[in-house]
């Protein structure tokens, strides 16, 4: 089949779908979104509001300290100890006793309830980025919410098995548009095809001060990468922010 | 990096705020809608699926709408969102949709018979393809979205754009090809 014909047939069979396609009542409803989207939420979002930024609630395992002081002792036992701490805490910090999923405070007992509205998204989106063998990625994001959508910067280290690709994978991270800035950590691994998966952590600034972002990413040999988070209005959780070694430092022999 | 926004002005360039902004908003929809929808409906095949991912999209269009700071933006702006829905409503589907063919509709009489068998069976081989693919050859072939303009919709290069639609039409004709070709 030439391509000619396989591209006619192809306009064909769109256009035809598109010409049969009946939007209904679409158009009432789309009218109606700013009057259905609470007023007080598109206040927050868009700074007319300058009600102060509320810590989250302490929930069980949470430090009040905040970031670690000093650097870390890096060894690879450490380090993967570390991760999977990191890993588990913030899951048991989102699923743990206290916190339910259904109608009711996210926060766990005895915090502060969380804000009236709803303060947390699901998100999604895709990245594509182009490494160098100097430790930094850049790219771009697109996501399901455009204040997440905007270039990419990744600034990484990686403790890679001798002559193979598994590697772990750490670094910074930062996604600007138009209206501010993400910035925060990200770390995963990268196994021998070439699949790889990252956790990251960001904290909003400029028009997205007083929001965060976790989410996780993953990627096989090709494509983009395909990440699922959750935008959240607050501080992030201090379980998070785990002092991890500087992009720039080599692992320990 | 954003500037301070305490030293922002509440934004202005989309109509200002509060009711003014809602009714930016609105006569912004109102032009964009109909393209819209028969994007959406081209993209994910189904009329009353691509009605919920337009809304849905308009929904995250007016949750981020002040930070939309020209509205002459708005058509490329949106456009990204929505392909971003609709990408992920064809994620959730399951990979191989059953789709019943009777339902659709009957052709008029002056239709040729073998044009709209010929759609169905292309109709049914695009939905075998990945989301990214078929979004890839909404725009190109339905939009007529030039190959740079498609890299401008997607934020990714012309090359890549070049070379994803390249690889989309292979897997739309071998997708074609196990259906059995042309409609007989």
């Amino acid at each position: 089949m030439l391509d000619s014909e396989l591209e006619s047939r192809l306009r064909d069979a769109q256009r035809a779908q598109a010409d049969e396609a009946e939007p209904g009542a679409l158009l009432e409803r789309v009218l109606a979104i700013p009057d259905e989207v609470e007023p007080r939420r598109q206040r927050r979002l868009f700074g007319l509001s300058r009600r102060p930024v509320r810590e989250p609630g302490r929930g069980p395992g949470l430090d009040a300290t905040g970031r670690k002081g000093g650097r870390t002792m890096f060894s690879p036992l450490r380090l993967a100890t570390a991760t999977a701490a990191a890993v588990l805490a913030v899951y048991v910090g989102v699923l743990g006793p206290g916190w339910s999923p259904g109608p009711g405070p996210a926060a766990a007992p005895g915090a502060s309830a969380a804000p009236e509205g709803d303060t947390h998204i699901i998100v999604t989106g895709s990245g594509s980025s182009r490494c160098s063998g100097a430790g930094f990625c850049i790219g771009t994001w697109d996501f399901s919410d455009p204040r997440l959508s905007g270039d990419l910067r990744v600034e990484f280290s990686a403790d890679c098995e001798a002559e193979a690709a598994d590697c772990l994978l750490w670094g910074s991270v930062t996604v600007t548009n138009e209206g501010g800035s993400w910035s925060g950590d990200v770390i995963g691994f990268r196994d021998d095809p070439g699949d790889h998966r990252m956790t990251s952590w960001m904290t909003g600034s400029g028009d997205y001060e007083g929001w965060y972002f976790v989410g996780s990413g993953a990627r096989s040999d090709v494509g983009a990468e395909e990440w699922r988070a959750i935008l959240a209005q607050g501080v992030l959780p201090t379980v998070v922010t785990l002092g991890l070694p500087a992009a720039t430092e080599s692992p320990a022999p | 990096m954003g500037a301070p926004t305490g030293d922002r002005p509440a934004a202005t360039t989309s109509g200002g705020v509060g009711a003014d902004r809602a009714v930016a908003f609105r006569r912004l929809a109102e032009r964009h809608l109909d393209g819209s929808y028969r994007l959406a409906a081209v993209i994910l095949g189904d009329g009353p699926d691509a009605q919920d991912a337009v809304h849905d999209a308009f929904v995250t269009a007016w949750l981020g709408f002040g930070t939309l700071r020209e509205r002459e933006r708005f058509e490329a702006w949106f456009g990204r969102i929505l392909v971003n829905t609709c990408r992920d409503r064809l994620r959730r589907r399951s990979r191989w949709p059953v789709r019943d063919i009777s339902s659709m509709p009957i052709a008029p009489a002056d239709d040729p018979t073998a044009r709209v068998a010929d759609r169905i069976v292309v109709r049914r081989a695009l939905c075998q393809l990945k989301p990214d693919d078929r979004i890839l050859l909404a725009l190109r072939y339905y939009r007529d979205l030039s190959v740079d303009d498609v890299a401008a919709a997607l934020g990714i290069a012309p090359r890549a754009a070049a070379s994803r639609l390249h690889r989309a039409l292979g897997r739309l004709r071998g997708a074609l090809d196990g259906a059995g070709g042309v409609a007989s």
